[in-house]
């Protein structure tokens, strides 16, 4: 078989993408895409709207298929058996309006191969896990956005997937049942389900995700441990406050930024090349008070901004 | 198979369990009863409860001898003073007046009140040529008796080679009852497949759905459950019919009519309708029941299946039901087609080319061979069309659910022709 070509890194990849593509009439949806992602980890798959994320995901669910490249499971070819390890958030939520809620999970869950005895329990399960339990014979119609996205998430969750996607997770969730949410996801990833996430909005899953991959106009720009990227796009940058203005024309010194923030004090962005980092804290103490000096760490969105102007 | 089966059992569940499919069930029989009751009741009362019409006859020349026989709308009498009549026509004592002055039974006027009713008129003229012809006859020496003896009623006692009763009647009213309950069930219920697939769209449900099971089978899923819906609304309208009957039979049986008068009933049918009774029954026995049943049930399924595929994938590729009407027009067209085929071709000859033709194409035959069947259609020629139409309904099957897979997934766009046809060849 032609695919023996391609062999799927097993250790702990529990999903590996492996040169997909997909094109629509006149247009290319994803540029030859290659992301392994590990076992039990939180995933992040970010970029803009329109990156390729959600045609990326539907593959995956096996709901379009690649027109290049393989995906693998468990160093497995993607298949229909797997449809009952994945579970899946859209980002377009939708329910049946009319049906009681109960028997909307039973179905789903069925449909995801649990018998009928174990569909009810784990229905049952999850309700009560999520206060809803007093709702169960109540129809979609009637329940308020909060409660049908807490019920949305239950069908992504019921059969205990191996792998979860959610796709814009916080979208349409307040404050208080989007905490409820994060302890869950983190909960799932404790229990080792793989969770990938896919977002526009970077900064809401930063402290979430364990790895990450960025899509941009179709193509994979960065992907690998979010710790790592970040420790990669900081290299030689600080942060320094102080109370007065500095003069920073120092040899070995590169000023990035600086400006006033909002305690009044001013703060400098700025890379030090060629003199040790006690030198030059030397030369601004003598200019002025120094209140703090940080290696500078980007927002994910920093990066990607960073990226994409590339 | 087992996903089709999950969805099937879901879609069967949940529109069986609804308040309007349960309201419908029941009710359907009794409202269809209560239409028709209406109706007959409406003209009964019609019929029975107008009072007869005073009529005055002014004929001075005694064009019609003094002879005439009052009917159930009209009471006749004779007047020698035109003027008084026309008083009482005035007043209301009297409702019209039929002037035959003239000494003419070409020209009658005839006054009235108000504008005399098209029924009046025409009952009026047929009472009064009557009463003419009689007279004439009269005349030239023949009397009444002897001219209602030489009245005389064939009846034609038809049949075919084999010596059976051919049973013209019996087996066009059976074969188009079918025929239109599959015609209706097919329209009802592939409107209803269609909706729902669109409104899985809109809710965005498929796409949970579909990462589930394979889009055909979500199709396939949904036609057999919505089939099987119809299918147990028919039964149960039949049983409720029968059960309604019943119930009816007895109550007015046992109460309403005593039991003297059931006997004089039935001893007067006996007399009249001995032969008409044993003939519908001869005609009932001629007919062959397990061909119809099965020939009813093959069509029925089949008719439905391929038409409610085309329905699915223009449920699909709509974003809503508004513009669904220009992909109906063309679905329905072969249906209505087939419908009109079976008034006008098939009640006039079962066996013409043009109604054995339309009864083997695909999206006619449902209809059609339904009317035919009862007219000694051969079970080969039966099942050839039955062939053709499963064959069909697997060719068919196959392109919706390419336009399906792609057409559920597309928002957003104005549905096209062009666009459709490109869904056809895309890969999923």
């Amino acid at each position: 078989m032609f695919c023996d070509r391609i062999k799927p890194k097993m250790n702990n990849t529990i999903l590996s993408i492996q040169g997909v593509s997909k094109f629509y009439t006149g247009k290319t949806a994803l540029d030859k895409v290659s992301i392994d992602i590990p076992k039990g980890c939180i995933y992040g798959l970010l970029g803009p709207n329109g990156a390729g994320k959600t045609s990326l995901i539907r593959i995956i669910n096996q709901i379009t298929q690649a027109d290049e490249g393989t995906v693998f499971i468990n160093g497995e070819k993607l298949n229909a058996k797997h449809i009952k390890n994945i579970g899946y958030l859209p980002e377009e939520r939708g329910l049946y309006k009319k049906i009681k809620v109960i028997s909307q999970l039973q179905y789903f869950a069925e449909l995801r191969g649990l018998s009928r005895r174990d569909a009810t329990d784990k229905a049952n399960y999850w309700l009560k896990k999520m206060n809803l339990y007093d709702v169960k014979n109540k129809k979609i119609e009637e329940l308020s956005k909060g409660m049908q996205q807490k019920i949305q998430f239950i069908v992504a969750v019921i059969h205990s997937p191996e792998i979860l996607i959610l796709d814009e997770p916080f979208s349409g969730f307040d404050p208080v049942n989007a905490e409820l949410l994060t302890e869950i996801i983190l909960e799932l990833k404790a229990a080792g389900s793989t969770i990938i996430f896919s977002t526009h909005r970077m900064e809401s899953v930063e402290k979430l995700c364990d790895y990450m991959a960025m899509l941009n106009l179709s193509e994979k720009v960065l992907d690998g441990k979010v710790s790592e990227i970040k420790k990669q796009f900081a290299t030689g940058t600080f942060e320094i406050t102080t109370v007065m203005p500095v003069d920073l024309n120092i040899e070995g010194v590169e000023c990035i930024t600086g400006t006033i923030n909002d305690s009044g004090y001013n703060q400098y962005t700025l890379k030090i090349n060629g003199m040790s980092h006690n030198d030059f804290l030397t030369k601004v103490m003598k200019q002025t008070e120094l209140i703090s000096f940080n290696p500078y760490i980007p927002s994910i969105l920093d990066i990607f901004i960073q990226k994409a102007k590339n | 198979m087992h996903n089709i089966f999950l969805i099937l059992k879901h879609e069967f569940l949940t529109r069986v369990s609804k308040k309007s499919f349960i309201i419908m069930t029941l009710l359907g029989p009794l409202l269809i009863g209560l239409f028709y009751g209406s109706i007959a009741a409406i003209s009964y009362s019609e019929l029975n409860q107008s009072e007869s019409k005073r009529v005055a006859i002014y004929d001075p020349s005694n064009a019609l001898k003094g002879q005439i026989s009052n009917s159930a709308d009209f009471e006749f009498y004779y007047t020698k003073d035109n003027a008084t009549a026309i008083k009482d026509v005035d007043d209301g004592k009297t409702d019209l007046l039929i002037d035959i002055s003239k000494n003419s039974m070409d020209t009658m006027t005839v006054t009235a009140k108000n504008s005399l009713s098209i029924t009046d008129k025409q009952d009026l003229r047929e009472i009064l040529s009557n009463q003419y012809f009689n007279n004439e006859l009269a005349n030239r020496g023949l009397s009444i008796g002897m001219i209602d003896s030489l009245k005389h009623k064939i009846v034609i006692s038809d049949q075919l080679l084999n010596g059976q009763n051919s049973a013209t009647e019996i087996k066009s009213g059976i074969g188009y009852i079918g025929a239109f309950i599959i015609y209706l069930f097919i329209f009802m219920y592939g409107v209803m497949i269609m909706r729902g697939v669109t409104e899985e769209k809109n809710n965005r449900i498929v796409e949970i759905i579909i990462s589930a099971v394979k889009p055909f089978q979500l199709m396939m899923g949904k036609i057999l459950g919505v089939a099987l819906v119809g299918l147990t609304q028919f039964i149960a309208w039949i049983v409720l019919s029968g059960l309604l009957l019943t119930v009816i039979g007895v109550a007015f049986g046992a109460t309403a009519i005593d039991q003297n008068s059931m006997q004089e009933a039935q001893t007067q049918l006996s007399k009249v309708d001995t032969g008409a009774m044993g003939q519908i029954m001869a005609q009932l026995q001629s007919l062959d029941f397990v061909k119809l049943i099965v020939g009813f049930v093959l069509f029925f399924f089949g008719g439905f299946l391929l038409y409610s595929s085309l329905f699915a994938a223009i449920g699909s590729a709509v974003d809503s039901d508004t513009e669904t009407q220009q992909f109906m027009f063309p679905v329905s067209m072969p249906l209505i087609f087939g419908l009109v085929i079976a008034q006008i071709a098939v009640i006039k000859d079962p066996n013409s080319s043009l109604a054995v033709w339309s009864s083997m194409i695909p999206f006619t035959s449902p209809v059609v061979m339904m009317v035919r069947l009862p007219f000694d259609v051969s079970w080969t020629e039966m099942l050839c069309s039955a062939a053709i139409l499963y064959g069909s309904f697997i060719v068919v099957v196959w392109f919706a659910s390419k336009i399906y897979r792609i057409g559920i997934l597309s928002y957003g766009q104005k549905a096209s022709y062009k666009q459709m046809f490109k869904w056809l060849t895309m890969k999923g």
